[in-house]
């Protein structure tokens, strides 16, 4: 192995492990959640670097972007919960107990206590190096890599993650996007959000981003779901790099952002899983098993599920940063 | 037309998940109608589970082979994943179908509101989905996603009132479901990399007792035993369950606790069973003491009527942890584990439904002041009293047989030379009476004397559902040698 990768892999592992220290020791949390993101993109490195780039483009995506969008917002809106507390209205009605403004109440509890701080630590390294042994003694694996390669020709798609996501082990990736959908209708069950009023920005600046951006965005996003067939890509990290152009309209909102209306963002929000599910009935009465393709369809099938999947991902990211439901929602 | 023979049921299997994901994702899709399709739902999926059964049982399996296990999309393990149906299975997914349809019954009249309606069914249906998944689930990494599966639609119904009672102890259960199942995912990934397969059955017949498997063990079992509420990792179970709507109370403390004791069951009984050591088995026995005692304790302190039940959970599990080194000793005590897992869920199910009922009506569910409505509701003081006496395990209740079964079991161990069995006899002797003092704390006040006010309205639904589950809980023990020999068709379980 070359020596300056070596140094790389090194000063890798230091930053991963000193960053993620100093996220969890910020008193901040507004320094914590910015130490969150970068902890993601070190750790999106580390994926590069153990030749992992499927995950690293959706740890990328998801786990340092959408993760710390909803984070900061969350923050935000802690911070303007707090104010109104501070500013002590104590004759003021309570508020109403309902809605995501109770979650956000609950969560802020009191920051643990410093002598939780010991016995936590010696709880990480017990277990840690616990794990650190295990790992030792592991035996060089190749998993399940010969299986996948020598079934790569029936798969209907040329990369080897895709074939096993998408076929081979479609019932995991259909239940993961009924997990994102789930964590939305929660969010939705919490209360409703109120009118987005728009925000104008003064100068040019931020339409003129904007402009650039969103067209960029949507045009990466496609590229790296149709890339999804034969090299590293597909719907999840394509669905995050939308969601991510929807959320910055949300952000900047130049205008007033029209109410969603209830039935057709519902059918969106479940339009991957619903034509996931479709498709795997049809096997199943076709007799390809449950969640099987007949081998000459599979490519198209893979495609149209990928697509609908992509756009329900990206819708619910954008709803989830929104947090509550649309009023059209209960129409 | 003749009934489906033995070669439905991989069809029968693989329809059974792809219906309930079908009701959920139409129930998403369609909420204003999500309390219709969720009723339909509710009876299409309890049909197609006691056909399922039914099949299963009478196409007379060899209980070395009786397994049925179907491949996905076509592709057999190590490649893709399998579905896995076995008596272990059959007897879960029966017991999730029966108190899944009392549950959806009863929130016919429960959840009454337009918008909350909306929002309950949906979640409800993707719980249910999610916990027939589980038990279906052949693959330890599938295992995982199951489990997330049921846990989040757990927490977003834990959460749905949206009161901050609701939100906390949901946000405390969200904590609580995330390090137990990050746990079980670095057990799983352990296992993986030695073995290289996901498999259960696959992996079964690689494992032996390596430090791997050890590790992997902890932490898988640590995890689930979180999840499960198992004494001393029980303390998030009470705000949850106490303060979540009563038909969600009912399915958590029922299904999605026992739903996580059944993988550490099936774990044990198959890839780490070779782990198992009698000092093992003591530790764990002597946390099922610990649980037995604490929670029966907490369970009379209580002033809640919500909060009794929620502890007498953790007092019931006690049983199950109790039972382990009863199951080192003679291996066939797992069936009776999970016959009283069965009466338990029954039982605890109806006490709860019972419970949402007076508390709707009272307004409240303290137990001092709930002594007008318990005597104007006679009918819900006999729910009480039935599912009451089939969790102290009184004769002719399902939880007498479960309970009589265990003694016996216990007295066995004392009988093959162990003293620490003692022990264990007045364990399950004794969890019995701490159970019968804290019942009868919550229908005493019916027998005061003083005023009768049946408060609020009750739909028919609430007024009638918690006694009819109550009475299949009495009932329970004239199945318990159907759900033995159902248990008995588990290969590789003793």
């Amino acid at each position: 192995m070359n020596g300056l990768l070596v140094l790389f892999d090194l000063v890798l592992l230091a930053g991963i492990v000193g960053v993620a220290w100093r996220c969890l020791a910020s008193t901040d949390l507004f320094r914590a959640v910015v130490l969150f993101i970068t902890f993601g993109l070190l750790l999106a490195l580390a994926w590069v670097r153990l030749e992992a780039p499927d995950i690293a483009l959706a740890e990328a995506a998801i786990g340092a972007g959408i993760t710390g969008a909803l984070l900061l917002v969350t923050l935000e809106r802690l911070r303007s919960i707090m104010a109104e507390r501070r500013s002590g209205r104590p004759h003021s009605p309570p508020p109403d107990p309902t809605g995501p403004h109770a979650l956000l109440r609950a969560l802020h509890d009191p920051l643990p206590e410093h002598r939780t701080f010991l016995p936590a630590l010696t709880f990480a390294l017990v277990v840690g190096g616990l794990l650190v042994t295990a790992l030792w003694h592991q035996p060089q694996s190749v998993g399940l890599e010969p299986v996948v390669d020598a079934h790569m020709d029936v798969s209907g798609v040329d990369h080897p993650i895709t074939a096993v996501l998408l076929n081979f082990r479609a019932y995991d990736t259909f239940l993961e996007l009924a997990i994102v959908l789930i964590a939305l209708l929660g969010a939705w069950s919490l209360g409703r959000h109120d009118l987005i009023p728009a925000r104008p920005a003064p100068g040019p600046i931020l339409p003129g981003t904007l402009r650039l951006l969103v067209p960029v965005a949507v045009v990466t996003g496609v590229y790296v779901l149709w890339a999804g067939s034969h090299a590293p890509g597909g719907a999840f990290q394509a669905g995050a790099i939308l969601g991510a152009a929807g959320i910055l309209l949300v952000l900047a909102r130049p205008r007033q952002l029209p109410m969603a209306p209830g039935g057709p963002l519902r059918l969106g929000i479940s339009a991957g899983v619903a034509l996931f599910l479709l498709v795997g009935l049809y096997g199943l009465a076709a007799g390809h098993g449950f969640l099987g393709y007949a081998e000459a369809w599979a490519y198209p099938l893979i495609i149209l599920i990928e697509v609908a999947a992509t756009l329900s991902i990206a819708l619910t990211l954008v709803a989830l940063f929104v947090a509550g439901r649309p009023a059209g929602d209960d129409a | 037309m003749s009934p489906p023979g033995a070669e439905w049921l991989p069809a029968g299997i693989a329809g059974l998940v792809g219906l309930s994901l079908a009701v959920a994702v139409l129930a998403t899709a369609w909420p204003r109608q999500a309390h219709r399709i969720g009723l339909l739902g509710a009876l299409a999926v309890t049909a197609w589970v006691l056909v399922l059964s039914a099949v299963f049982l009478n196409a007379g399996p060899d209980p070395e082979t009786a397994a049925t296990r179907v491949a996905l999309g076509g592709w057999e393990a190590p490649l893709g994943l399998m579905l896995h149906l076995d008596g272990l299975s059959v007897t879960l997914l029966v017991l999730t179908a029966v108190v899944g349809l009392a549950t959806s019954l009863y929130s016919l009249g429960y959840v009454h509101d337009r918008i909350e309606r909306r929002q309950f069914w949906p979640l409800w249906l993707w719980l249910w989905a999610g916990l027939n998944m589980l038990f279906l689930s052949g693959d330890a990494f599938n295992l995982y996603i199951t489990l997330e599966v049921v846990s989040l639609s757990a927490v977003a119904l834990v959460a749905f009132t949206g009161t901050a009672a609701a939100v906390s102890g949901a946000v405390r259960y969200l904590l609580v479901n995330i390090l137990g199942s990050l746990s079980f995912l670095m057990g799983v990934v352990l296992l993986f990399g030695e073995h290289g397969v996901l498999d259960l059955v696959l992996l079964e017949a690689r494992t032996e007792a390596g430090p791997t498997e050890r590790m992997a063990a902890v932490l898988m079992t640590a995890g689930l035993m979180l999840k499960a509420a198992l004494f001393p990792l029980h303390v998030w179970l009470a705000p949850a369950h106490g303060s979540a709507p009563a038909p969600v109370s009912a399915v958590l403390s029922g299904l999605v606790v026992t739903g996580s004791f059944y993988l550490i069951l099936r774990l044990w009984l198959g890839v780490f069973a070779p782990l198992a050591t009698p000092a093992f088995g003591i530790l764990v026995g002597l946390l099922g003491v610990g649980a037995l005692v604490w929670g029966s304790l907490q369970a009379l302190r209580a002033g809640r009527l919500k909060s009794i039940v929620a502890y007498s959970t953790v007092a019931q599990f006690g049983y199950l942890l109790v039972a382990f080194p009863l199951m080192l000793v003679d291996p066939g005590t797992w069936r009776v584990v999970v016959f009283f897992t069965v009466v338990h869920a029954l039982a605890k199910a109806s006490v709860f439904l019972a419970a949402g009922t007076l508390q709707h009506a009272a307004g409240h569910d303290r137990l001092a002041d709930l002594g007008d409505v318990l005597r104007a509701r006679p009918r819900m003081v006999f729910a009480l009293g039935l599912a009451g006496v089939s969790l102290m395990g009184l004769p002719f209740t399902g939880g007498f047989i479960a309970k009589y079964l265990l003694l016996e079991a216990g007295l066995g161990t004392v009988l093959a030379g162990s003293v620490i069995g003692v022990l264990w006899v007045l364990a399950i002797a004794g969890g019995g009476l701490l159970a019968a003092a804290y019942v009868l704390r919550m229908v005493a006040p019916s027998f005061q004397r003083g005023r009768a006010d049946a408060g609020e309205t009750v739909s028919l639904w609430m007024d009638w559902v918690p006694l009819g589950l109550a009475t299949v809980a009495a009932l329970a023990g004239l199945a318990g040698t159907l759900t033995l020999n159902t248990l008995a068709l588990t290969p590789g379980a003793p």
